[in-house]
């Protein structure tokens, strides 16, 4: 059915949903969603605006409490583990915020290593060294000892990226990742993401730029009154879309590609 | 006590108001706020002693006193006196009572009452220092004076009395009443004891001749009685020095072993302390202006400015007075507000741990609690609880119960600056912290608090500037600040001008220099933002 078993990759999902419900008063916003992530999936989430697609990305990694369902990680329902638990998994799961939250009061470099060195195990030499690695990576090597209030959006949505890949995580949540940006910075972050998605980082996307989702995804979701209302390869999902609000909405995005 | 004092200046500053007309032209009120100033201006103005006299007041019987403003020292046995004789008159609101008997008689220069009542050997001294004085020829009263025992300690009670037996037998009570209260010779009773457990006296300094300050020491005919009943005892005698009215309740609190501060006996105190035998046996006076009043106030105008500088601060050092006092209030601003600083930070963490990750329930009522109470209550009466309450058996210096004091007070404030700090760190930054597996203390070690510090200094360092400020009521446990220095040296020379101005000027120094600082930090952090 998914693209990565078709390529089997790969029979155990990486991450699988099983009826998530949340809603806030009455107003239901993920009513009984279902869905897997196998590994080497790049999942685009795409929907009108207040539709709950933050609300679904951000209870895959319990910023939101879910109020009822499963979410299993290898298998494992991060719903019932203990706050230890949790704690050990959470940085399995990488999360890059449409507002970047670099941390202020630490350079470029010490964002970087914190997390590696405080509850990753590294040695603040080791996790310095990686992080000084990874900015090498992504051309940011430069700025290692800059604060983020001197670094352009697109700089500081990359080294948010870095961030996150400095934890070794096997999926990468992305909220809208370039919404905060000014339009000239949107290409180096979706550069990046395109390079590690053809890298074989597992990832899901939540976002507006369609030429990306249509290109770089291996399947497109369209969120909409509570649930998952299409799930298909990119292909199907942009050129012969199969439900009539997700035309409508094609449509009134200007969808261009 | 302060609130005469209060009530004299804002008396002040009414008449000053009424002179400037548009205070009462509503449309024009939003401009005229400048000229609120004024009348302040004009307060001060009368405080320095350039306000007129009223219409001579010289009563020639203790009955027409009524319709005189009278001027007594709080807690006084005048006080007591007078508050009794007005009462049955319907006179009581003619009745001032200040802080001590010298500011009395500086508010009876100034014109503001007319008369002061208050005992005859002070009333002599005053006489001494200012001619334009007089004494009125009718007593007011009797009185005997004695030294001060807490009820519980009737074996203290009858020690000190025996020694002052031996002391009466060995004459040396006559020889300083030639000293002190005739004027003639001058034999000193000098303490031979260096050693013995110390033997704490409670007294206010502020009584000449029985006790007063000279060259920086406290001085005068009970507090060498003292010397020699310590001496007869075997003790070492600790002086004591405090406002007026909390002699009393110091020993009664066990603060001071025992109290000789010109204390007549009364059946209100026999309540709450034992009395020694007979230290002294005088009559109350009564102190007016003379005519000349009016001539001699200015002649005080005209005194030169050195000249009055000098006998303020360079006679018998008195400057120490006031420097002694600026390391104390340093000392006391500098400790408390660190105490502040470390308290108010754990009750901020605790208050907002609770509000963003839940938990802590009880810490977080307590620290609601507490900081409810301390924002809820005067700093004042925290002192005075601290002190007499909680320390109440202990004896600890005072600076530290000045410093715990205040620290506490401080950190309530400090608390809520730095919780308002945390709360405005962005949510983003806990998110991010938790989606990279840190738990939520390192979240707060490493992330949150270094950037509501950053944002919280400049708050916090006008919080200091503040309790630099309300240490000047430390005077009221009898801690000689910084603002005490400047009334003892009033109380000396009789001149609130000079006294008062320098402190305010200290103050106003160092809150200058506070304040430079805190700009100068404020501007790096915004610098550092870009
Ligand atoms: N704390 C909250 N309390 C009440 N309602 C909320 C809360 N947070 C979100 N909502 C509502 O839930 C719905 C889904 O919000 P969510 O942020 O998940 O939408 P979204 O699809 O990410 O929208 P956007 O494209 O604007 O980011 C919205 O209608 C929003 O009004
Ligand atoms: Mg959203």
């Amino acid at each position: 059915m998914t693209s990565a078993e078709e390529q089997g990759k790969g029979a155990e999902p990486l991450l699988e949903v099983q009826d998530l419900c949340r809603r806030y008063g009455e107003h239901v916003i993920l009513d009984h969603v279902s869905f897997r992530i196998m590994p080497g999936d790049v999942v685009a989430v795409i929907g009108p605006s207040g539709c709950g697609k933050s609300t679904l990305i951000r209870s895959l990694n319990l910023l939101e409490r879910a109020e009822s369902g499963r979410i299993l990680f290898h298998g494992r329902d991060l719903l019932t583990l203990s706050s230890r638990e949790a704690a050990a998994t959470i940085p399995r799961i990488g999360m890059v915020f449409q507002q970047f939250n670099l941390f202020d009061n630490m350079t470029v470099l010490r964002n970087v290593a914190l997390a590696p060195e405080i509850s990753g195990g590294l040695t603040r030499s080791q996790a310095e060294e990686k992080a000084m690695m990874l900015l090498e990576r992504v051309g940011l090597a430069g700025r290692a000892g800059a604060y983020p209030s001197h670094l352009s959006g697109g700089q500081k949505q990359r080294v948010a990226i870095v961030r996150s890949l400095a934890m070794d995580p096997e999926i990468i949540l992305f909220d809208e990742p370039t919404s905060a940006l000014d339009p000239e910075m949107v290409q180096e972050v979706l550069a990046l993401m395109r390079d590690l998605a053809q890298g074989g980082l597992t990832m899901m996307v939540v976002t507006h730029e369609m030429r990306f989702a249509r290109n770089v995804s291996t399947r497109a979701m369209f969120v909409c009154d509570g649930g998952i209302r299409v799930d298909e390869p990119p292909e199907r999902f942009f050129e012969d879309p199969p439900d009539p609000r997700l035309r409508e909405f094609l449509t009134t995005a200007g969808m261009r590609g | 006590m302060f609130l005469n004092a209060a009530r004299t200046a804002l008396g002040a500053a009414g008449m000053g108001a009424g002179s400037v007309p548009c205070f009462y032209k509503e449309p024009v009120f939003r401009e005229c706020r400048l000229f609120t100033l004024l009348p302040l201006l004009w307060a001060l103005i009368f405080f320095c002693g350039c306000g007129q006299a009223r219409d001579p007041c010289q009563p020639s019987s203790v009955e027409e006193i009524a319709g005189c403003r009278v001027g007594v020292q709080v807690g006084s046995t005048a006080d007591q006196g007078a508050t009794a004789l007005l009462d049955r008159l319907g006179y009581a609101d003619m009745l001032e009572r200040f802080n001590s008997s010298p500011d009395a008689v500086t508010a009876m220069k100034q014109g503001k009452i007319d008369l002061v009542i208050v005992d005859h050997q002070p009333a002599l001294e005053f006489l001494r220092k200012n001619p334009d004085l007089v004494i009125l020829d009718f007593p007011f009263a009797q009185e005997t004076f004695a030294g001060a025992v807490a009820l519980e300690r009737p074996d203290l009670l009858a020690e000190i009395n025996q020694a002052l037996i031996r002391a009466e037998e060995m004459g040396i009570p006559e020889k300083l009443r030639q000293t002190f209260v005739e004027h003639q010779g001058d034999y000193h009773y000098v303490q031979k004891n260096q050693g013995g457990a110390p033997l704490v006296m409670a007294t206010n300094a502020q009584f000449p001749p029985y006790e007063y300050f000279e060259g920086g020491q406290v001085t005068g005919y009970e507090v060498e009685l003292a010397r020699a009943v310590a001496d007869l005892m075997g003790r070492q005698l600790r002086i004591e020095e405090m406002e007026f009215d909390a002699v009393i309740s110091a020993v009664a609190a066990g603060k001071a072993d025992f109290a000789f501060a010109g204390l007549s006996v009364t059946e209100d105190r026999q309540k709450s302390v034992n009395f020694t035998r007979p230290l002294v046996t005088t009559r109350i006076s009564v102190l007016a202006r003379s005519g000349m009043a009016a001539a001699s106030a200015g002649e005080e105008a005209e005194r030169s400015l050195s000249q009055r500088f000098h006998d303020n601060f360079i006679e018998q050092d008195r400057w120490l007075f006031i420097a002694r006092g600026l390391g104390i209030t340093l000392l006391v601003a500098f400790l408390s507000t660190l105490c502040g600083f470390a308290g108010g930070f754990v009750l901020a963490v605790i208050r907002s741990w609770h509000d963003r990750n839940g938990g802590l329930a009880v810490p977080n009522f307590l620290a609601v609690i507490y900081i409810n109470v301390i924002r809820g209550t005067p700093v004042m009466i925290q002192l005075l609880i601290i002190y007499y309450l909680i320390f109440a058996a202990v004896d600890v210096s005072k600076i530290l119960v000045a410093v715990a004091a205040f620290g506490l007070n401080s950190a309530a404030y400090s608390a809520e600056i730095i919780r308002g700090g945390i709360m405005a760190v962005d949510r983003g930054q806990f998110e991010a912290g938790r989606t990279l597996g840190l738990s939520p203390f390192q979240i707060y070690r490493h992330i949150v608090l270094p950037q509501a510090v950053k944002k919280v200094l400049p708050a916090l360092g006008n919080e200091s500037i503040s309790l630099l400020k309300e240490t000047s009521i430390s005077g009221y446990i009898g801690l000689a600040d910084l603002t005490r220095g400047g009334v003892i040296i009033r109380s000396i020379t009789y001149e609130a001008f000079m006294p008062l101005m320098a402190v305010a000027l200290i103050y106003l120094i160092l809150i200058g220099l506070m304040s430079f600082g805190v700009s100068r930090l404020e501007r790096r952090l915004r610098r550092d933002e870009r």
